[in-house]
């Protein structure tokens, strides 16, 4: 049976390239952490139906103080 | 002397009105924001605030308990593998909403501070994770520090800061260093709320003309132009939207 403690709890497995020495467990995490990124901008974010939304003024954008320091 | 003016020089409402003029009224838990704030990009943010929440009450836990309950009991060891992973996920959502406010480059439109504070709050992050490496109390600890010693010794901060000092390192890292980063990540909140989400660059920056565009009225007709730009662009249309840094 294959268990987190299994996996994490025995020698750590490098690879090496010249200089350049990493554990594979490192590796796999930036990897994840890359396609998990590239997954963020790419995938459609799902939208609020207009109908649940309250009647609340939007947020102004820019601020206030934008808009002053835009002024010419 | 009127109440009035009474009211004016008293700090406590000089510090109240400074402080309502922190965030723009309505901003400061707002249910509605533009379009562009829809992205998963932001989702991250809130995990990465999730996850620091979760590692401070984690963490508290542990610090009653003490720095060596987790090794005799069962739950002290879920406790503090709980800690250790919302660590992991605190900054893996921490990395992705970095990259992505990089890529948008955040600190247009003088959120530079905010940016900071962000980043800034990253690599204390870091500090304070590696003295949570040396409060384990066990031989990975005492490994690490024999190793971080030399580091630290080799530029000069290893009298101050010294990392074979267990009581040392494991006060820095439940005191000062969460303290620290948690200032700054509720000043990042602030600051995010009181300059808004950053605009998409597109959607700010208006494109030039190309310098050989036909021009379709007399000068004399044009807008005046603007100074040279930082980048050599020169006189592109003079547009009050335009609040780069």
């Amino acid at each position: 049976m294959i268990t987190a403690t299994g996996l994490l709890g025995g020698h750590a497995h490098f690879l090496h390239w010249g200089v350049v020495q990493i554990s594979l467990a490192n590796l796999v995490v930036i990897l994840l952490m890359l396609l998990v990124f590239a997954l963020a901008v790419l995938v459609p974010f799902p939208h609020t139906p207009p109908a649940r939304r309250t009647s609340a003024p939007p947020a102004p954008a820019p601020t206030g103080e934008e808009a002053r320091d835009a002024q010419p | 002397m009127l109440n009035r003016d009474r009211q004016q020089g008293s700090w406590t409402v000089g510090l109240r009105e400074r402080l309502s003029r922190t965030v723009p009224p309505g901003q400061v838990l707002p249910d509605r924001q533009p379009a562009y704030v829809a992205s998963w990009i932001y989702v991250f943010g809130v995990a990465t605030l999730a996850a620091f929440l979760w590692i401070i009450a984690s963490g508290t836990v542990l610090v009653l308990k003490g720095a060596t309950w987790w090794h005799t009991s069962s739950i002290g060891h879920f406790v503090n593998s709980t800690h250790l992973w919302s660590v992991e996920l605190f900054f893996f959502c921490m990395v992705v909403h970095l990259w992505g406010k990089f890529f948008m480059a955040a600190w247009r439109g003088r959120r530079g501070l905010t940016w900071a504070t962000g980043a800034v709050a990253f690599i204390g992050s870091i500090g304070t994770a590696f003295t949570g490496y040396l409060s384990q109390t066990n031989f990975d600890s005492q490994w690490i520090a024999g190793q971080a010693k030399d580091g630290l010794n080799s530029v000069g901060v290893g009298a101050e800061f010294n990392v074979l000092n267990t009581g040392q390192m494991l006060l820095w890292h439940v005191m000062l260093l969460p303290l620290v980063v948690g200032v700054l990540i509720v000043l990042h909140v602030i600051l995010v709320r009181r300059h808004g989400v950053v605009p998409p660059i597109d959607a700010e920056l208006p494109a030039a003309p190309p310098l050989d565009a036909p021009l379709r009225e007399p000068v004399a007709q044009r807008e005046p132009l603007a100074p040279a730009q930082p980048d050599g662009r020169a006189g592109t249309p003079a547009r009050p939207d335009r609040v780069t840094t």
